[in-house]
């Protein structure tokens, strides 16, 4: 009796056990991630797309997070529009070519039988306001800068997987009216690789191989390809545009758009009031080049050659400044720009003044990865890489750390200073307070955020509940700080006041869903 | 009802009062039931009491109680390499457990075919409650990412078994037993992580004391 | 004027050319002659053949290339560009450097702009019309005309526009079937209207009265007037050979500035035909022995004629060519005459290595022999008259000094016509293509395969060298301008133009994609 009163009272105790003790003595695996940690901030919250589970969840700055009604469709992949409150995303769910009413879920459908269809979701405010019928192979977006008009192509560059079920179209364009949801097919040419809007809206250029093709977007001719510019006559011969850009005039209206070709050192001026193509020769093949919209010229750097190349607008007469390292990237605007070098181990650093048409040379102490210019347009800051250690000097131990550079662009500019980072800068983001501009930056292994006043070169430490992954801005000035938590953690910080507030586990949503075949019409 | 059917049906008295420790399981088809366990069954443990309102008729109630976890592995953000700190390279895992409460009140009809076996038919209502928890770190009280979610659920069983009895003295008897069936639950709904369902195959094994 | 000469070499040395042949319309900016003849040859300069005495022992005849002549020709505000394989003209406009293509009928093979600069005309081989291009708005009206015609050109008032076939210029799109050798097309530019008519055989030039009202088409058995201010127009035909077959090379014609008399100076013939163009009637008057070149002086009064075998100059009235004419003796045996003025001309000779030409001072009579660092191969004046540019032959005169800079090189000298200060140049290849502004400042020429714009300055005698983005192909002036055009090699076209004041070299690429615009 007292062996069973003992037992009995064993028994009893067990629903109090321990709660946070988990058993855990099984074993599984997900074949895909929980979250993807590549959210999208937009103004409403962060979407994050949850692949285990074929979820989309929108995740507040006060912690709450809800799913995003797809109609039971898994989001593949999302933009943010340029408006930072729409959300594209292209959505697929799966499809049972077997009526039987009986078969429910996906797992009921026999593999022969399974299919996929897809849309493309415009999600606002946390749910679906339009879907559209555009190809799921399309991987690319651009969009107008009212953010009114997006265009969905396939970007072959983008070397993503291309499924083609039935008979797939590549050379044609969608354009998508992300207010009323209606789209728009338009022939293009093959293999679309950018989309430009002119700065009226009243047209976009799809760069495609070979050619340039000019969609009209308002008036009468609406959506359908208007001109098409040659970038050459021989059938045989393939010229892939490689970067472009829009030159409009002091009234507004683009007048030109000049498009660099891969591996020719040519730029193609294509006159878009008179219709008609100039070749310029350039002295390289140009890596990058961006409009300056004070003195009206176009500034273009080389990736194997020193040079910095100015062409003005009338003719398009090239100036030349000759620089000591090559540089492969150009930042900023109205007049000011710095000139970088991020695919090498060069390290100098130029800042042009286009109107005084001054070139200060300034060094890096690493090779840049990445440079950003502050809002104020006061700064440059550059995330660093390591490279091989040279010396047992300064320079030696500068080698073996990343770092960031603080580049002075004002008219009397300081030496840069350059700071030493703890590890691999995995995210950095710029933000002011309207006094002092600062440089946020996370860093692989290290659960700090470090906030750095870039006038000052001195950091203050965020504390994070873990190690980052990756930062965004939101529209609001919040940023978004992404941690590897398999069940989904993300804080947002406020960089002024230095307040934080953490979401976690909204990588868990859905996890235990049979997956169900949606959208499923079946006559009993 | 059915075994008070049977019970009605059959001549010899068998019921009695019981108190029993028992062992369960419940089929778990559900592949939401792969994140808690590779085990096709949910398998439990528990007491069974009955109280006998007729000679071949007992009313039965019971308590089953579960706990099952698993290390889930999630692959890396990026594509996965061979790491040899870590094994899935890039990846992560977290932890989960699923505690069930299975409280059941039916009726149990036996008969008496010899005095040391009892065959007897069971059907009972089954109500569910469950506890599901996600965790990345469990040795950690405090860590953020700690998910809980609670639902109930109900559902049925019902089969039959053998009282093997061993009389001790008087009416007082050791009684082992083993009980095969049928059980079916609603889905266990866990709020937003999902719903999770238990049916199929259900069996029962225990030794109790009959009086 | 003698018959433009065969397929000058350098058309000959460029197999390779770009698919544009850039044939544009003729422009006689910076002439020094009054040859208003509106060709659409290239114009293209070669070397002067070596000094051949030929079967006879006669030294061969006078070459006179015209360099001078601008080979392409533009307007004053554009440059039109035929390309054969895509059926288009495209149109340069200066300053902008805008480009725009128009269709036009099958395989244009030439291109010619009116000197009223409002049209251009191509002759399109492939469907036998012309097109007939506004030259502001770039419209096309096409004309049919005779089939397997392949030269064209246009009246000095831009009016008219004539089409014949010369067996010696390669058709772009060879004849087959019938093809006859007497057949004109006369198009009216403004109306579109087309008149065939047969001729004499073998048309290989045209003249236009300087009033408009003529114009004479040359064969060298005959001539046909054509009345233009006549509602049909009919061919009026003035035999000037009996044997059509067999008839002297009419090298040249020229006409007086009246109208009434057409001059036709024959290969070989001692006797300069006269042709009574409004009676019809057809006289000889004798010009020397050897007669080997024809030009009328700058106000048309004169016609000199060069009797190289007489070593004399033949100076007959225009007015009146049977009054006595004017007989000025030559030193040495020269063959060409170039008038700079109507007070001067210049005498020289292409057909043999002499390292001299005369200056001859026509109020006077007298000729001045001036040395020269090697034998003449061409020349030129300025339109103002003012400067002279001798191009020189490669070959050296037999006496030559084999250690001079000049020996076995291409070379040419700028000479002032006023004090006859000199600028001899060596040059690293041959020149191609010359032309001169109408100002009479500057003269531009460019180099066989050598990516440069050679730029002169009559005024200073010296030059300058503009550095081209490929290797010239063509190149001329624009009309009342400075401004030179280079069209060069480029798969998809590409036209500098070069302003000397400035020094500016702005240039086009590419502007045949422009045909390959859709809309």
């Amino acid at each position: 009796m007292t062996k069973s009163l003992s037992l009995l009272a064993l028994l009893a105790l067990l629903p109090g056990c321990a709660p946070w003790d988990l058993p855990g003595n099984g074993y599984s695996s997900l074949e895909s991630l929980t979250w993807d940690p590549a959210v999208l901030a937009a103004a409403d919250g962060v979407y994050v797309r949850l692949p285990a589970a074929g979820d989309l969840v929108r995740v507040k700055p006060d912690g709450s997070f809800a799913t995003v009604n797809l109609g039971g469709a898994s989001p593949d992949r999302m933009v943010l529009a340029p408006d930072d409150e729409t959300v594209l995303a292209f959505v697929s769910w799966p499809v049972c070519l077997d009526d039987d009413p009986k078969i429910v879920y996906v797992d009921e459908c026999r593999n022969e039988d399974l299919d996929t269809d897809s849309e493309l979701a415009i999600i606002r405010d946390g749910a679906v306001v339009h879907a559209v019928d555009v190809p799921a192979q399309y991987n690319a977006f651009a969009f107008n800068e009212a953010g009114s008009l997006a265009v969905a192509y396939l970007d072959f560059s983008a070397g993503v997987d291309i499924d083609i079920s039935g008979v797939l179209n590549l050379t044609e364009a969608v354009f998508v009216d992300i207010a009323s949801g209606e789209a728009h097919s338009v022939p293009v040419g093959f293999a679309p690789e950018n989309v430009l809007f002119s700065a009226d809206g009243s047209k976009a250029l799809v760069l495609s191989r070979s050619r340039v093709a000019v969609v009209s977007l308002v008036g009468a001719d609406a959506w359908t390809r208007t001109v098409v510019y040659p970038l050459t006559l021989d059938v045989d011969q393939q010229v892939d545009p490689d970067n472009a850009v829009l030159i409009s005039n002091e009234s507004g209206d683009t007048d030109y758009a000049l498009v660099s070709v891969s591996g020719q050192a040519e730029l193609y001026v294509l006159d878009l009031t008179n219709e008609s193509i100039d070749i310029v020769e350039l002295d390289g093949v140009p890596a990058d080049l961006i409009v300056d919209p004070v003195t009206n010229r176009t500034l273009v750097v080389y990736s194997n050659r020193a040079t910095l190349d100015v062409l003005e607008h009338e003719l398009f007469e090239v100036e030349s400044f000759d620089l000591d390292e090559p540089c492969t990237r150009i930042a900023g605007d109205d007049g000011r720009f710095v000139l970088y070098n991020d695919r090498g181990t060069a390290h100098d650093v130029y800042v042009f003044d286009t109107e005084a048409e001054t070139l200060d040379e300034e060094l890096a102490e690493n090779p840049v990865m990445e440079l950003r210019i502050t809002e104020s347009a006061a700064w440059a800051v550059a995330t660093m890489d390591t490279e091989s250690a040279a010396g047992n000097d300064v320079s030696g131990f500068y080698d073996q750390y990343h770092g960031l550079g603080l580049f002075d662009l004002g008219d009397t500019p300081r030496d840069p200073v350059a700071l030493l980072l703890e590890g691999d800068p995995v995210g950095f983001a710029l933000t002011t307070d309207g006094t002092a501009d600062y440089a946020l930056v996370l860093m692989e292994g290290v659960d700090t955020l470090q906030k750095i006043d870039i006038a000052a070169g001195t950091s203050n430490e965020i504390r994070l509940e873990e190690s980052p992954v990756g930062i965004d801005a939101m529209p609001d000035g919040l940023f978004v700080v992404s941690h590897p938590n398999p069940l989904g953690l993300v804080t947002f910080v406020d960089a002024t006041t230095e307040s934080m507030n953490t979401a976690a586990g909204f990588a868990a949503v859905g996890l235990l869903e049979r997956p169900a075949l949606p959208r499923r019409n079946v006559e009993e | 009802m059915l075994s008070l059917l049977c019970a009605l049906a059959l001549p010899a008295a068998a019921a009695t009062n019981e108190l029993s420790f028992e062992v369960g399981w419940l089929g778990a088809p559900d592949p939401a039931w792969d994140l808690f366990s590779n085990d096709n069954a949910l398998g439990s443990v528990g007491l069974r009491a009955g109280f006998a309102v007729h000679p071949n008729v007992a009313i039965i109630a019971g308590w089953q109680h579960a706990a099952n976890g698993a290390t889930v592995d999630v692959p890396g953000a990026e594509d996965e390499t061979y790491d040899e700190e870590d094994y899935y390279g890039g990846g992560s895992s977290f932890e989960t457990a699923l505690y069930t409460d299975q409280f059941s009140v039916g009726s149990k009809a036996d008969v008496k075919v010899f005095k040391w076996l009892h065959p007897y038919v069971t059907a009972q209502l089954v109500g569910m409650r469950g506890l599901a928890r996600l965790d990345d770190d469990s040795g950690d009280d405090e860590n953020l990412t700690q998910v809980q979610r609670a639902g109930l659920t109900g559902g049925f069983l019902a089969g039959g078994g053998l009282d093997f009895i061993i009389k001790v003295r008087g009416k007082v008897a050791i009684a082992p037993y083993v009980e095969l069936g049928y059980g079916w639950m609603a889905p266990l709904a866990l709020k937003d992580l999902g719903t999770v369902q238990f049916s199929g195959f259900a069996g029962r094994t225990g030794v109790g004391v009959r009086f | 004027m003698r018959r433009a000469a065969p397929a000058p070499v350098w058309m000959a040395r460029a197999p390779g050319l770009l698919v544009a042949l850039a044939l544009v319309g003729c422009r006689d900016s910076g002439l020094s002659f009054t040859d208003n003849e509106s060709s659409a040859d290239t114009g293209g300069w070669g070397a002067a053949p070596p000094a051949d005495t030929g079967d006879d022992g006669e030294a061969p005849p006078e070459e006179e290339d015209d360099f001078l002549r601008l080979a392409p020709a533009a307007t004053d505000a554009y440059v039109f560009i035929a390309n054969p394989a895509r059926d288009t003209v495209t149109r340069v406009s200066v300053p902008s450097l805008a480009a725009l293509t128009a269709e036009v009928g099958e395989t244009p093979s030439v291109v010619a702009t009116a000197t009223d600069y409002t049209h251009a005309v191509t002759l399109n081989e492939g469907t036998d019309d012309v097109s007939i291009i506004d030259a502001p708005t770039m419209e096309v009206r096409n004309v049919g005309v005779r089939p397997n015609l392949n030269r064209l050109a246009l009246s000095d008032d831009g009016r008219w526009a004539m089409a014949w076939y010369d067996p010696d210029v390669e058709s772009e799109d060879p004849a087959d079937g019938v093809l006859s050798f007497n057949e004109v097309s006369v198009v009216n530019l403004a109306t579109g209207t087309h008149t065939p008519m047969a001729v004499g055989f073998n048309p290989h030039a045209v003249k236009w009265s300087v009033d408009g009202a003529l114009a004479v088409i040359v064969s060298d058995a005959s001539l046909a007037i054509v009345d233009l201010t006549a509602d049909v127009l009919e061919p009026r035909f003035i035999p000037i050979e009996e044997d059509a077959l067999n008839a002297p090379v009419a090298e040249e014609v020229e006409l007086s500035p009246d109208g009434a008399f057409a001059f036709v100076r024959q290969f070989g013939a001692t006797e300069l035909v006269v042709v009574d163009l409004v009676a019809g009637a057809v006289d000889r008057v004798p010009i020397g022995e050897n007669p080997t070149d024809m030009d009328l002086s700058p106000d048309g009064e004169r016609v000199a004629i060069v009797s190289r075998g007489a070593r004399e100059v033949w100076t007959l009235a225009a007015r009146d060519p049977w009054a006595r004419p004017e007989i000025t003796p030559m030193a040495s045996p020269y063959g060409s005459v170039l008038f700079a003025d109507d007070g001067t001309a210049l005498l020289y000779t292409n057909a043999s290595l002499l390292t001299t030409y005369g200056v001859w001072d026509i109020a006077s009579g007298t000729v001045t022999e001036r040395s020269l660092v090697k034998p003449v191969a061409s020349m030129g004046v300025s339109p103002t008259g003012g400067s002279l540019l001798v191009f020189h032959t490669e070959e050296d005169a037999e006496d030559a000094d084999a250690t001079s800079p000049f020996f076995g090189e291409f070379a040419l000298t700028l000479v002032d016509l006023d004090d006859f200060r000199t600028n001899p140049l060596v040059l690293d290849a041959e020149p191609t293509s010359f032309a001169t502004s109408d100002d009479g400042k500057w003269g531009f020429f460019v180099l066989d395969g050598l990516k440069y714009l050679e730029v002169l300055n009559f005024e200073s005698l010296l030059y300058d060298e503009v550095p081209l983005p490929s290797v010239p192909v063509h190149m001329g002036v624009l009309p009342a301008g400075n401004t030179a055009w280079v069209s060069q090699e480029h798969d998809l076209g590409r036209l500098s133009f070069y302003e000397p004041a400035s020094g500016s070299l702005d240039t086009i690429t590419g502007f045949e994609l422009n045909s390959g615009i859709e809309h």
